[in-house]
């Protein structure tokens, strides 16, 4: 035991991806986003035989986070680096925030000039998001706050967690329950 | 008794505001939440919420009491445990 605080995070640094098109890659957050190349790591393996050459590159992606590429070179390209399409696919992604309901629409109107497809703007319970893909398929998301969530969310999502491990870990014949079982859980705890 | 309990925030108040109004659900205050209950079926048409698919398809969040009868892009009805 320690009488230390428990370590914090400050955000995110950058978070990466592997791609097969490289150009294609640096074209769209280069250019299509207008994200500034900020750093590139170029090495032989890491050392390693089993380690593939590779690029590994780095756009800004505001408030000293960024996204990361590597594009390995020589390997087999994978043919749908992001996952399948549909919903398993769309799950890993990446959020960018931004600041104002105007910058939002300003990113929304780049984008489709840009010829890059775009959602409408999807209002969720406390963002609002707009859609699109990379040229790898990657998912990628721009989401303004629009309510920042509090100590009472956060009670109910505590809550909420509790009902979902109970139901579909915890509880008996767990692989039967369905979403409806863990609604009804939830209600009973919220009822205490 | 079926019953719907709502997160008293902003993005669920459509769903307490139109249960104040209809004279056949009783809203209760629950802590953080509203209890929406019915001595028939809670019914809820979406329309009359004014909310968007994407929160509205999470309004059972909050949890329930009873049977979904039916919850789609339309509607969510609630009604009683068959015993």
């Amino acid at each position: 035991m320690t009488d230390s605080p428990a370590p914090t995070l400050s955000g995110v640094h950058h978070t990466a991806f592997a791609t097969w098109k490289p150009k294609e890659t640096v074209e769209f957050y280069r250019d299509v986003l207008g994200l500034k190349p900020i750093h590139a790591i170029t090495a032989k393996g890491w050392g390693r035989d089993s380690h593939p050459d590779f690029v590994h590159f780095f756009f800004d992606a505001g408030q000293g986070s960024a996204i990361a590429f590597f594009y390995y070179i020589g390997t087999e390209p994978m043919a749908q680096p992001a996952g399948p399409r549909g919903y398993l696919g769309m799950a890993r992604h990446t959020a960018w925030t931004v600041g104002s309901e105007a910058e939002l629409d300003a990113w929304a109107a780049r984008l489709q000039s840009q010829g890059v497809k775009v959602s409408e703007a999807i209002q969720h319970e406390v963002i609002r998001s707009l859609y699109f893909r990379d040229p790898n398929g990657y998912p990628l998301e721009i989401s303004l706050t629009t309510r920042m969530p509090d100590e009472v969310d956060a009670a109910d999502a505590a809550l909420t967690i509790q009902a979902m491990i109970e139901t579909f870990a915890d509880g008996p014949a767990p692989e039967t329950k369905t979403i409806e079982d863990m609604w009804r859980r939830k209600g009973e705890l919220v009822a205490r | 008794m079926p019953a719907l309990y709502v997160l008293s925030v902003p993005e669920f108040q459509p769903l307490i505001d139109y249960a104040e109004a209809a004279a056949e659900l009783t809203v209760l205050a629950q802590g953080d939440y509203r209890k929406i209950e019915c001595a028939g079926t809670v019914t809820i048409p979406r329309a009359a919420t004014g909310m968007g698919q994407a929160v509205w398809f999470g309004a059972l969040v909050g949890g329930f009491e009873g049977v979904i009868l039916e919850f789609n892009e339309n509607r969510l009805m609630i009604g009683p445990n068959i015993t």
